[in-house]
C-alpha cells in the first residue's frame, strides 16, 4: 500500500498530482466539471452512475461526465449513508477504494434498475440495524438487563448495562438501544408495537 | 487451539464428504459467523484447511457448500468493518470475494481468522492466537460480566469473600468480639422494656387481685427506675457500639484502601491498558465506600435487626404460640408488598434523577458554550430547550413526590395490620382471662418494634449483594500480579551506558494483533535515533518497550548486554526520562514539578535545569517565580511553557536514556526553536530515542529508523535515507516540505 502517502485514493483513476495551490484555481475557475471532491460536495447526477459487480464481492463504478464527454471509473466502491438514522433513503455516498468521497446521490430515484439494485444491496450490507419488532422479555438484575426481542433480522438477546446511559431517544417515539457489545437495536415507533411490548418498555425505561 | 469450533453434525458431515480427496490433514479453523446470506442472523460456518476455504450453510441434516476457494488462490485477507457487524474478505488476484458477514462481538474473532488465512495462503505458519475472551461471560452462569472484572454477582462465593473481610478485622479481634457483645446486650435492652411494660401493668396498674396500694406504688417506683435504666444503659450500649464499630471498620477500611492503592502503583501499564482509569478510581473510592458503609451501619444493622427479630419472636412464642402466630400472619405480605412498594418508588427516582442530570447536563454545557449561544443568537432557543427539560423534571418530581405521599400511609397501615389482629384475639384472650393484660401490653409493645427490622431485612439482600460484589472486585485487584516485575536473579545497574539491543522482537499489546514483528537494531550508548514513520506504525510501542511499560512477546531488548528482563525495574526507570507530547503537571509548585523525580534536589539544581531548559526566564516572570502552582486549580501554562517544564524534569533527573515523545509537536514555530535548544543541551551525551511528526525536529539526530507496520523499514542518517529516491523517509520529507511551503501563503 505505498499509496498511502498520497492523499488521494488508490483505485481512482484520476490525476492526482496537482499540488493543492493548484487544485484551488483550477475548481474556482471551472465550477462544476472540474470541481475537486477534496473540497467542493459533489452530487452526482443518477442518470450518469452505473455500478458493476466484478466477479467477486467487489464494486465497480462508472461515471460518465456529458460535459467532458468522457468517463471515469472506480473500483472498489463503496456506499455509505450520509444520515442512516434520520434519513436513510435520501443522501448516499459513493466512496471509492481508499474510502475517500466520490460523490453523494441525493436519492436513488432515477437510477438505472441494475444499479439500483446494487446500491440496495450495499446498503442492505452495510447497515446492520436490527429493528425490534417484538419485545419478549427484559430481565434486570445486578443493574443490567437482558433483552429477549424479536427483529426483521431474527431473535436476538443481548445484554445492556447501564440502560439509561444506553438508550439512546432519536425522536420522542424512536429509540435506539447500545447493548454491552456495541450492537445497537433500534426501535422505530415505540407506539406501534404490540401491547405486551409496550408494557415492558414501559415497565423498564 | 482457539479457532476451531465444534461444528454442527450436518456441517461436519457434508465436510467429511467435501474433503474426501484432501486426505486427513488436519483443520485449521472452524468458525461460526452469525449472518446468513440473506443479511438476517443465521448460522454459517468458515472452515479452513492446508488445501481450502470454505463457506458451509448448515441446512437440516446436511450443509450447503456456499464458497470454496483454494488457499492458492488467496493472496490476502483481512476483515471489513460495517455498521453493525463486519465482513470477512479474501483478496483473490485483483477481484475480492466476501466469504461471510457477522456481527460486531465476532469482529476480534474474525480478525484472527483473516489473519491466519492469508498466513496459509502464504504457505506460512498460522500465528498464533491467543484470543481472550474468557472475561466476557460467567464460565459458572454465563452472565454477562460487568466490564474489566471477572466477578460475577451471581455466583460469587459469599462465605469466602466474608470470611477474607473479617480476617482483616484478626489484628483487632478482642475489639470485634466486644463489638458482638455489645450487639447481643444492645438488643436484650432494646427487648427489656417489654417484660417491664408487663410487669407494671399486671402488678401495678391493674392486677388481678387487688392488693395494698403502698407496696404497688413502690414497685411502680421500682419498674420506673428499671425503665429509666434500661434505656439509660440502651443509650450507653448504643454509644459504644457506635464508637467501636466505627473505629473498626475505619481501620479495616484503611488498611483495604492504602493496599489497593500500592497494588494499583506496581501494575504494569498492560493492566491499566485493558481498563478504564474511571473504573479503577471507582475501587478506591466507591468500592471501599461501600465497604465502608456495610462494615459501619449494615453489618451492624443486620445483626442487631437479626437479634431484634428472633428475640422478640422467641418471647412471643414463649408466653402465647398461637397469638404469636397470628400476629405474624401479615408479615410475608409485608414484606412482599415493602418490596414491590421501593422498585415502584425506586424506578420513578431513577427516571428523576436521570432528568434532573440531563438538566444540569445541559445547563452546563449551554452555560459553557455562553459565548457561542450569544454569537449565533440562539438564546431563545437555549431557553425554550431548558424550559422543556425543567418541565420534564417537573412533571416527574411531582409524580414522585405525590407516590410517596400516597404510599407511605398505606404502607405504615400495613405495618400496623399486626396490631389489629393483637387487639382483637388478644383482647378477646384477655375478656377470657387466658392470657393477662400486662401481655397484651407487652404484645402490643413488641409488634411496635418488630417491624422496623422487619422493613430494614427487605432491603438487607441487595446491601449484601452489593458490598460483596464491591469486596470481591477490591481482592480482585489486590490479588493481581503485576505481569512487568522483578525476576529472582535480576541484577543491579546502578550505572548504564545507554547501548541498546534489540533482537528478534515482537511485540502486540493483545495477543491477537501483532505491533512491531522481528526487529533487530543495535544503538550506541549516546545516540540520538529518530523514530520516523506513519501513526499506528509501531513507534510509541518501540518506545514502550524500551521504557519497559511492556515485555516484548518474543525476543530480547538488552541494554549494556544485560536483558532487560533481568534488570532491576527501579534501576533501569531511574536512569530513563521521558518528555511526552502533553506533558503531565502533578499539582504543586513548578520547583515540585520540576523536582518530581529527584524531590531532594537542591533549588540551584531546579534552576540549572529550568535554565537549560529555556524556562528559567518565564517562570522568574511569575509573580510567584519557582513558587508558582500549577495543575488542575494553578496557573494556565501554555504547551511550550509545560512542554519546557518537562525538559526541566528530565535534565534534572539527569537519565542515561531519553525519550521525547512528540516533543515539539504542540506548540509554534518560535517556541518549537526554544525547545529545540533545550533539546539539544539535554541529549548531549544521552542514548536518545525521538519521535517526531515535524521531520525538521529530528535534524540532529545521528541515525532515522523509518519503521512501517511493525517493521523496520530504513535505518541510516538523515543523508544517506535522502539519498535513495524511492526511500519511505524521501518521500515523507518532500511530502512535508510542500506542506510547509502552502502553509507560508
Amino acid at each position: 500500500m505505498q499509496n498511502n502517502f498520497q492523499t488521494n485514493g488508490a483505485g481512482s483513476s484520476r490525476v492526482t498530482e496537482t499540488t493543492p495551490e493548484k487544485a484551488v484555481e483550477t475548481s474556482t475557475a471551472t465550477e462544476s466539471a472540474a470541481s475537486d471532491a477534496r473540497f467542493d460536495l459533489i452530487l452526482l447526477d443518477p442518470a450518469h452512475v452505473r455500478l458493476f459487480r466484478t466477479g467477486g464481492s467487489a464494486l465497480r463504478l462508472t461515471l460518465s461526465d456529458p460535459q467532458i464527454g468522457s468517463e471515469r471509473s472506480y473500483l472498489r466502491v463503496a456506499v455509505a449513508r450520509a444520515f442512516p438514522l434520520s434519513n436513510p433513503n435520501q443522501y448516499i455516498g459513493l466512496r471509492d477504494g481508499a474510502d475517500k468521497d466520490i460523490g453523494m446521490l441525493v436519492t436513488l430515484d432515477g437510477l438505472e434498475p441494475e444499479t439500483r439494485a446494487l446500491i440496495d444491496d450495499a446498503l442492505h450490507r452495510r447497515y446492520f440495524l436490527p429493528r425490534v419488532t417484538r419485545v419478549r422479555n427484559v430481565r434486570e438484575e445486578f443493574g443490567s438487563s437482558t433483552w429477549e426481542v424479536d427483529t426483521d433480522k431474527g431473535p436476538f438477546t443481548f445484554v445492556v448495562r447501564n440502560l439509561r446511559d444506553s438508550v439512546q431517544e432519536l425522536t420522542p417515539t424512536r429509540i435506539l438501544i447500545t447493548d454491552v457489545d456495541g450492537s445497537r437495536f433500534d426501535i422505530p415507533d415505540i407506539r406501534k408495537l404490540e401491547d405486551k411490548s409496550y408494557a415492558i418498555l414501559q415497565r423498564v425505561l | 487451539m482457539p479457532l476451531l469450533e465444534e461444528m454442527p453434525p450436518s456441517v461436519d458431515a457434508t465436510l467429511r464428504e467435501e474433503r474426501n480427496g484432501s486426505g486427513d490433514t488436519p483443520l485449521e479453523v472452524a468458525v461460526k459467523a452469525d449472518i446468513g446470506t440473506d443479511g438476517n442472523l443465521g448460522e454459517r460456518w468458515v472452515v479452513v484447511d492446508r488445501d481450502r476455504v470454505r463457506v458451509l450453510t448448515p441446512n437440516g441434516v446436511s450443509a450447503h457448500v456456499d464458497l470454496a476457494v483454494p488457499l492458492e488462490d488467496i493472496q490476502s485477507a483481512r476483515t471489513e468493518n460495517l455498521v453493525g457487524g463486519g465482513a470477512l474478505l479474501v483478496g483473490k488476484g485483483t477481484d475480492i470475494v466476501e466469504l461471510v458477514r457477522f456481527t460486531g462481538p465476532l469482529a476480534g474473532r474474525m480478525s484472527g481468522v483473516a489473519r491466519t488465512i492469508e498466513a496459509l495462503a502464504k504457505s506460512e505458519e498460522p500465528p498464533p492466537l491467543e484470543i481472550e475472551e474468557n472475561d466476557r461471560n460467567c464460565r459458572t452462569c454465563g452472565r454477562r460480566l460487568p466490564d474489566g472484572t471477572q466477578v460475577c454477582r451471581a455466583c460469587l462465593d459469599k462465605r469466602a469473600v466474608f470470611t477474607r473481610l473479617f480476617s482483616y478485622a484478626a489484628p483487632y479481634k478482642w475489639r470485634a468480639v466486644l463489638l458482638v457483645l455489645l450487639m447481643f446486650a444492645g438488643t436484650a435492652a432494646t427487648l427489656a422494656p417489654g417484660k417491664i411494660v408487663q410487669q407494671l401493668t399486671d402488678r401495678v396498674l391493674a392486677p388481678e387481685t387487688a392488693s395494698a396500694v403502698g407496696p404497688r406504688l413502690s414497685l411502680l417506683g421500682l419498674l420506673v427506675a428499671a425503665f429509666i435504666g434500661t434505656q439509660l444503659l440502651n443509650v450507653g450500649i448504643t454509644i459504644a457500639r457506635g464508637r467501636l464499630s466505627a473505629w473498626l471498620s475505619a481501620k479495616i477500611t484503611y488498611r483495604i484502601r492504602t493496599q489497593l492503592y500500592e497494588r494499583l502503583q506496581w501494575l504494569g501499564l498492560s493492566y491499566y491498558d485493558k481498563r478504564q482509569t474511571g473504573a479503577l478510581m471507582t475501587r478506591v473510592t466507591q468500592d471501599v465506600n461501600e465497604l465502608n458503609n456495610f462494615l459501619v451501619d449494615g453489618l451492624q444493622i443486620l445483626v442487631v435487626n437479626g437479634l431484634t427479630i428472633i428475640g422478640i419472636a422467641t418471647i412471643l412464642m414463649l408466653h402465647n404460640a398461637r397469638l404469636t402466630l397470628l400476629v405474624l400472619l401479615p408479615v410475608p405480605l409485608v414484606i412482599f408488598i415493602t418490596r414491590r412498594v421501593w422498585r415502584f418508588l425506586r424506578r420513578r427516582m431513577h427516571r428523576m434523577w436521570h432528568l434532573r442530570s440531563a438538566l444540569a447536563a445541559g445547563l452546563s454545557s449551554a452555560l459553557n458554550g455562553v459565548r457561542v449561544v450569544k454569537a449565533f443568537a440562539q438564546e431563545d432557543r437555549e431557553i425554550d430547550r431548558f424550559n422543556r427539560r425543567a418541565t420534564d423534571l417537573y412533571k416527574v418530581g411531582l409524580s414522585v413526590e405525590q407516590w410517596w405521599a400516597t404510599l407511605f400511609p398505606v404502607l405504615n397501615f400495613l405495618m400496623t395490620a399486626g396490631s389489629f389482629i393483637v387487639w382483637y384475639v388478644g383482647g378477646r384472650q384477655v375478656v377470657s382471662g387466658i392470657i393477662t393484660l400486662g401481655t397484651l401490653q407487652m404484645f402490643l409493645f413488641f409488634l411496635g418494634q418488630l417491624y422496623g427490622p422487619l422493613q430494614g431485612m427487605t432491603r438487607i439482600a441487595d446491601w449484601l449483594s452489593r458490598a460483596l460484589t464491591s469486596a470481591e472486585r477490591v481482592f480482585e485487584v489486590l490479588d493481581t500480579e503485576p505481569d512487568v516485575k522483578d525476576a529472582d536473579e535480576s541484577v543491579a545497574m546502578p550505572h548504564i551506558n545507554g547501548e541498546i539491543k534489540f533482537e528478534n522482537v515482537s511485540f502486540g499489546y493483545d495477543k491477537s494483533r501483532r505491533i512491531l514483528e522481528n526487529l533487530d537494531l543495535h544503538i550506541q550508548p549516546g545516540e540520538m535515533i529518530g523514530l520516523v514513520g506513519h501513526s499506528g506504525a509501531g513507534k510509541t510501542t518501540i518506545i514502550n518497550l524500551i521504557s519497559r511499560f511492556y515485555d516484548p512477546v518474543e525476543g530480547a531488548i538488552l541494554v549494556d548486554g544485560v536483558d532487560m528482563r533481568k534488570i532491576k525495574v527501579n534501576d533501569l526507570r531511574r536512569q530513563m526520562g521521558v518528555v511526552l507530547q502533553e506533558p503531565f503537571l502533578f499539582p504543586g509548585t513548578i520547583a515540585q514539578n520540576i523536582a518530581y523525580a529527584k524531590p531532594e534536589a537542591a533549588p540551584e539544581e531546579i534552576m540549572r535545569a529550568a535554565k537549560a531548559a529555556n524556562a528559567h526566564d518565564f517562570i522568574m516572570r511569575f509573580p510567584d517565580g519557582y513558587d508558582t502552582e500549577v495543575g488542575e486549580r494553578g496557573v494556565r501554562l501554555s504547551g511550550g511553557e509545560r512542554q519546557r517544564l518537562s525538559i526541566a524534569r528530565a535534565i534534572l533527573h539527569d537519565p542515561r536514556i531519553l525519550i521525547l515523545d512528540e516533543a515539539t509537536a504542540s506548540v509554534d514555530t518560535e517556541t518549537e526553536k526554544a525547545i529545540q535548544e533545550a533539546i539539544g543541551r539535554l541529549i548531549a551525551g544521552r542514548t536518545t530515542f525521538a519521535i517526531a511528526h515535524r521531520l525538521s525536529t529530528l535534524r540532529n539526530a545521528d541515525r532515522l529508523l523509518v519503521i512501517e507496520k511493525g517493521k523496520l523499514a530504513e535505518l541510516g542518517t538523515h543523508d544517506e535515507l535522502m539519498a535513495n529516491p524511492q526511500g519511505v523517509f524521501r518521500r515523507l520529507v518532500e511530502m512535508q516540505t510542500e506542506i510547509n511551503k502552502m502553509r507560508v501563503y
